[in-house]
């Protein structure tokens, strides 16, 4: 099942926070799909430590980032 | 999977900006010493010793360390491309930058031609390793955004402005005849303020207005090519060297032209923006911003060089960094933290808000020390006695207090961090 979050009207660092909130209550099955402004670096760093992978891609102005657990398939489309 | 950013263990230390942003501060502190004792002297002229000594205290001492400070953490966030050996990249040009300010700057004080050859060097030092390494980074983001391209612009305008100042330094020091001084003082300046400052300081507005205003986007025009057309002029206007005098105006009255446009076009997006608190950090970009706008103006019209010195120096090149200095630094310390509670996995605790590391209270009583120097350094350039003194005291409480600040967030950072630790 795919979450979907936008953050794109939030000011820093509450995107960042949003996004942690909503990876705490995924499930291994799920997927997180964030809607944001702009790439958003420094939250790899913080996926990378919490054992989740992610697929950034453009789409018009908004970068749209999946992310799901380690280890588990990914998204369609996103392999 | 996307494998881009960094690992925290890669991330740049948070001490580094703070070591570059507190140095920052103290050179702050020595301009405003410099000025409360001596600031009668300083507006007796653009060439006076003392006026160059304070040029390269807010410049190489000010300014170099707080873009410094801010490009080692803000290129992994924005171009997700760490600088490479960021710990001892960081240590060699702090320590060059604070070691040859300070030689140059006494050399200028003393008129001893053997500081400022000193100076000269280790600044030419610090810098050559900064940009080989900023270039570096820059060359390895996998980001292909403009951002990235214009930051190489600006950091590219360092060279020559650093080989065209270590020329006026062996013409000072004795070691080399300079041919038309004034033209050469004024490629330098061009070069150093409209080139690397502005080109550097603008990029990073185009990055966090947007960003942390929620405001919309700058327009492509602006964003992608107002910048890269300023270092382009400056290129122009070196080659104008070799072609009639007017070329050289022309150029500079597009330059200026430029950065009137593009200072426009910030307080309309600022005013454009959905998070409507004015906050301090928005007060100093707004007065950075209309420093800007009234220096073209003044400039344009014939205005004093001690004024223009005034606007961009204490109203642009003081003021915008202090701005970005009070965003930046609640942020990093912020996602340090939240870096360290994932790794420790310290769930049950909570990271405090960026509003707990620069209180909004103190930041704006710093805000308003620094607007009255201001607003006194402008008066002192037309009436040096008696406003000149009262303006350097001011500014030195104004600069404390920032030193104070930073400090304060630092501390703030550090409990919490120790914490986590436990």
């Amino acid at each position: 099942m795919e979450h979907r979050l936008d953050v794109r009207v939030l000011e820093p660092p509450v995107p960042l926070e949003r996004i942690l909130e909503a990876l705490e209550d995924l499930s291994e099955q799920d997927c997180l799909r964030v809607r944001h402004s702009r790439e958003p670096y420094p939250l790899y760093s913080l996926l990378r430590e919490m054992n989740f992978s992610w697929n950034t891609r453009w789409s018009n102005s908004d970068c749209i980032i999946h992310i799901w657990h380690t280890g588990h398939p990914p998204p369609e489309g996103m392999s | 999977m996307d494998t881009a950013g960094l690992s925290l263990d890669q991330a740049p230390p948070i001490t580094i900006p703070f070591k570059y942003f507190l140095t920052a501060a103290l050179f702050s502190i020595a301009v405003g010493l410099l000025f409360t004792l001596h600031g009668g002297d300083v507006m007796s002229s653009r060439w006076s010793p003392l006026a160059l000594g304070i040029t390269h205290l807010i410049t190489v001492g000010f300014l170099a360390q707080v873009m410094t400070g801010a490009m080692m953490q803000l290129l992994p966030v924005l171009a997700g491309s760490p600088i490479p050996k960021v710990v001892v990249v960081s240590w060699v040009v702090h320590l060059s930058l604070l070691v040859g300010t300070a030689l140059l700057v006494f050399g200028f004080l003393s008129s001893r031609e053997l500081l400022l050859i000193a100076g000269g060097i280790t600044l030419s030092a610090a810098f050559l390793i900064l940009l080989m390494s900023t270039g570096m980074a820059l060359l390895r983001s996998k980001s292909h955004r403009h951002t990235v391209r214009t930051l190489g612009f600006g950091w590219t305008a360092l060279a020559p402005t650093v080989i065209l100042g270590g020329y006026l330094v062996a013409g000072l020091a004795g070691l080399t005849q300079v041919a038309e001084m004034q033209k050469i003082v004024t490629l330098h300046l061009s070069w150093g303020l409209l080139g690397w400052t502005g080109i550097v300081l603008f990029t990073t507005i185009f990055e966090l207005v947007p960003m942390f205003y929620v405001a919309p986007g700058f327009p492509v025009l602006i964003k992608h090519w107002s910048l890269p057309s300023v270092f382009l002029l400056l290129v122009i206007l070196t080659l104008s060297n070799f072609m009639p005098g007017a070329f050289l105006k022309a150029s500079l009255v597009l330059i200026a032209m430029t950065f009137f446009v593009i200072g426009c076009y910030v307080l309309s997006i600022v005013y454009r923006r959905k998070r409507l608190i004015v906050d301090t950090t928005l007060l100093f970009i707004w007065t950075g911003v209309g420093s800007l706008l009234l220096a073209v103006v003044v400039w344009l019209s014939g205005g004093n060089d001690l004024l223009l010195g005034g606007l961009l120096l204490g109203g642009v090149c003081l003021t915008i960094p202090i701005g970005i200095i009070y965003k930046v630094i609640p942020f990093l310390c912020w996602f340090h933290l939240q870096g360290l509670l994932i790794r420790r996995e310290k769930f049950d605790h909570t990271v405090p808000s960026m509003k707990c590391f620069i209180k909004e209270k103190e930041a704006k009583r710093q805000y308003m020390l620094h607007l009255i120097a201001l607003c006194l350094l402008l008066m002192a350039s037309q009436l040096p006695n008696p406003f000149a003194m009262p303006a350097g005291a001011v500014f030195l409480f104004s600069s404390l207090y920032l030193f104070k600040n930073i400090l304060y967030a630092y501390i703030v950072f550090h409990n919490e961090r120790r914490i986590l630790n436990s």
